[in-house]
């Protein structure tokens, strides 16, 4: 049984790293309707900032509130200088400059900070003895924190969307940018501010996965977590703030299970394994297990 | 054809070798002395020789003026800070040997082309390094490179040595006999690791094995599995990295008093990591030997690190253990007088070690008869027996027209979690005697 729940929280924990980057994803595809490619890279970036300031002996807190101030500027430049002027063409436009992004993100963190790998220190507390048993399995303090950052996210973006004009603009430009630009809401404004939230959450789950993941911060870190973040954005339907969590919280322990109990095919195809189950669902439920059907008047 | 050929040529091999080392005249151990390695030389010469060349004669020409070591590797990227390192330090130690006049007068130079470690970038990058730079030997980083590179080199009879790889297809002398690799085989690896275990464990005990999927965790797992044969030690269980944790809990519950790491340098933390917070504490914890760095593999995890097991085969300048070594001072007098930023840092060390290696190389290919040439170069590489001064001592680099491993030996280091640093952990575990020198 405790090998059960060792299982089971090792995918919590990582289903919700994955979900912390995949609600960043579904709020910059609510309101643009673009997959952030980059997004994974601008977490590793902004999470190289908050590492660097607690190299200047600054506290941890300072350096994440700092790496989110950081990634919210740079996702909003990102949306009006980049993204903006190519939007007007065409999506495929969007889709290079993410893309190019990617790169250009990942390259400049190597050339700024180095390729060699650093150690990020968690927030919350890590140590051997830092864990509370749970029927034989232990639960650390830094999973238990990125559950609770998770929760407080995920009830925080509910508030954002349902309770404030923010939300509801954003809510507008992402059903109809063209009717809530006529309805007097500052479309551009909401879509840097959509962009600059998705930097901010990408820095708040990066520096909070980056103490758990196994390369701990390198420039590949955020490779493989990006993937299965895409994957849990698209199985809960790219534009549900649910679907993403789900989306994260399934994935992560189809993995770890796979992994554990069907060791044949979760050593060397464990994320493909966990992708396919997905690709099936997805068949059977084209817009994700809660996303929105878009009804288009002809 | 001309593989063909080589094949059929290397068939003849063993009588050759045979009546080789029938004349008395095997590898040696001052391989610098060209007078000892005559008998070894034309043992080499049965195995590399121009005869199915393209260019028969540019491969005999002397080299004159400048010898061009001509590298693919990834100069930008995530290992560019690794491979600058390597870099560096070989041009520190060719620049000591320029300044001593060279090999007989000939400069050594290093000519670098980034393939970003892009294996496509690198056969390309070998095209240019011999047809525009006229290079007249190869260096690379990376496993995939030499897989890219290999057919073309030994096509061209350029050779490529000691890469930066530990594939097993290339310990092939038959098939890629102007290829020689520097990193140490896993085979070797996991049989020096059983050896010092049958010491700890004369009765045996269960091995539990986390192991990558990857072709390098594989080949250390595969390694251990042959190492173990007919020994009292048995694989309790094996769990693929993929996710440390899941790796972690899998394997405390066989209950196996042995852990080995069958992985790459990102699980070496990782794995310690989750064994550490799944609470189990193996009695032995063995390393592979690409998990050297201290400060960003071992420290971080603390206490869970301590007392796992390293094998090392070079110096490490930033240990307290060699602080007194000759080789040691001079090595970071030199490094650091010549340009080397991080003469402590592992990957410069391998670096001026490889230098060494080339520099013996050359230094005898220089003295056998035709004088320095591609073909002379490749054929005192076969019969290399050189112990460079930053290997640890007691272990030297041996190859022989018969076998291809270069590292056959190791030394034992234990981390040490309250000083933060390696210690000694037993003597040299040489296990030459279980290949055909």
């Amino acid at each position: 049984m405790d090998l059960f729940l060792e299982r089971l929280i090792s995918g919590l924990t990582n289903g919700s790293i994955y979900a912390l980057l995949a609600l960043a994803l579904v709020v910059v595809f609510r309101g643009t309707g673009t997959l952030n490619f980059a997004q994974g890279e601008l977490a590793l970036f902004t999470t190289f900032v908050a590492w660097w300031l607690t190299t200047q002996s600054l506290p941890i807190w300072f350096a994440i509130a700092a790496a989110l101030g950081v990634g919210f500027i740079m996702g909003a430049l990102i949306e009006r200088l980049l993204i903006r002027p190519v939007a007007k063409r065409n999506d495929m436009a969007v889709l290079i400059v993410a893309l190019g992004l990617f790169t250009g993100l990942n390259s400049l963190a190597g050339l700024l900070w180095g390729s060699e790998t650093k150690i990020m220190p968690s927030p919350f507390p890590n140590g051997e003895s830092d864990f509370i048993s749970i029927g034989g399995a232990r639960l650390y303090g830094d999973a238990l924190g990125v559950w609770g950052a998770l929760i407080g996210l995920m009830g925080l973006m509910t508030l954002l969307f349902r309770f404030t004009k923010v939300g509801l603009h954003m809510r507008a430009v992402a059903d109809n940018a063209t009717s809530a630009t006529l309805a007097g809401v500052r479309t551009s404004r909401i879509l840097a501010i959509g962009w600059g939230l998705s930097g901010a959450i990408g820095a708040l789950a990066g520096v909070l996965v980056t103490p758990l993941a196994p390369q701990q911060l390198s420039l590949t870190t955020m490779f493989s977590i990006f993937i299965a973040a895409s994957a849990a954005a698209l199985f809960g339907g790219l534009d549900s703030l649910v679907g993403a969590v789900v989306g994260g919280l399934v994935i992560g322990v189809l993995e770890a299970m796979l992994t554990g109990y069907v060791s044949v095919i979760g050593g060397s195809l464990q994320q493909t394994s966990a992708l396919l189950i997905i690709v099936v669902i997805l068949f059977a439920k084209p817009t994700g297990l809660f996303g929105t059907t878009k009804l288009v008047r002809v | 054809m001309k593989r063909f050929l080589r094949v059929v040529s290397a068939a003849a091999l063993p009588a050759l070798v045979l009546g080789a080392c029938g004349s008395g005249s095997g590898t040696d151990t001052g391989s610098t002395e060209a007078g000892s390695t005559g008998g070894a030389a034309s043992a080499a010469a049965s195995v590399v020789n121009a005869d199915n060349c393209a260019d028969p004669e540019g491969v005999k020409a002397p080299i004159t003026g400048t010898l061009k070591v001509g590298w693919s590797a990834p100069t930008s990227g995530p290992l560019a800070d690794a491979v600058g390192n390597v870099i560096e330090g070989m041009r520190a130690r060719f620049a000591v040997e320029n300044a001593k006049g060279g090999i007989g007068g000939v400069r050594l130079e290093v000519v670098v082309k980034d393939d970003a470690f892009n294996p496509e970038r690198a056969k390309t990058n070998v095209g240019e390094l011999i047809q525009k730079e006229g290079v007249h030997v190869l260096e690379t980083f990376g496993s995939g490179q030499v897989d890219a590179i290999a057919d073309d080199q030994n096509d061209a009879c350029v050779p490529l040595l000691f890469a930066q790889a530990s594939v097993p297809a290339y310990r092939d002398i038959a098939k890629f006999p102007w290829t020689t690799e520097y990193l140490p085989s896993a085979d070797v690896e996991m049989g020096v690791v059983v050896e010092g275990l049958k010491k700890k464990y004369p009765n045996g005990a269960k091995i539990a094995l986390a192991a990558n999927q990857t072709e390098s965790g594989q080949g250390i797992a595969n390694g251990l599995k042959k190492a173990i044969e007919g020994t009292n030690f048995t694989i309790a269980a094996e769990a693929p990295l993929t996710d440390p944790r899941t790796a972690a809990s899998s394997l405390k519950s066989s209950g196996a008093e042995i852990l080995v790491n069958a992985g790459v340098t990102t699980d070496c933390l990782a794995l310690t990591q989750a064994i550490g917070r799944v609470g189990w504490k193996p009695d032995t914890v063995i390393q592979p030997s690409n998990c050297a760095d201290g400060a960003t593999l071992y420290a971080p995890a603390g206490d869970a690190a301590d007392g796992q097991q390293i094998l090392r085969w070079l110096k490490d300048p930033a240990n307290a253990a060699f602080a007194d070594d000759a080789a040691v001072k001079e090595y970071l007098q030199q490094s650091a007088a010549n340009g080397a930023d991080s003469p402590t840092n592992s990957y410069t060390v391998n670096g001026w070690a490889i230098a060494d290696l080339m520099v013996d190389d050359f230094t005898r290919a220089a003295k056998l008869e035709g004088g320095l040439s591609r073909l002379t170069i490749m054929q005192a590489a076969r019969t290399q027996d050189y112990q460079p001064p930053m290997f640890i001592d007691g272990i030297s680099f041996t190859m022989s027209p018969t076998q291809a491993y270069g590292v056959l030996a190791f030394q034992p280091f234990t981390w040490k979690a309250a000083d933060k640093a390696f210690a000694v952990g037993g003597d040299v575990i040489d296990i030459s005697s279980q290949y055909d020198k």
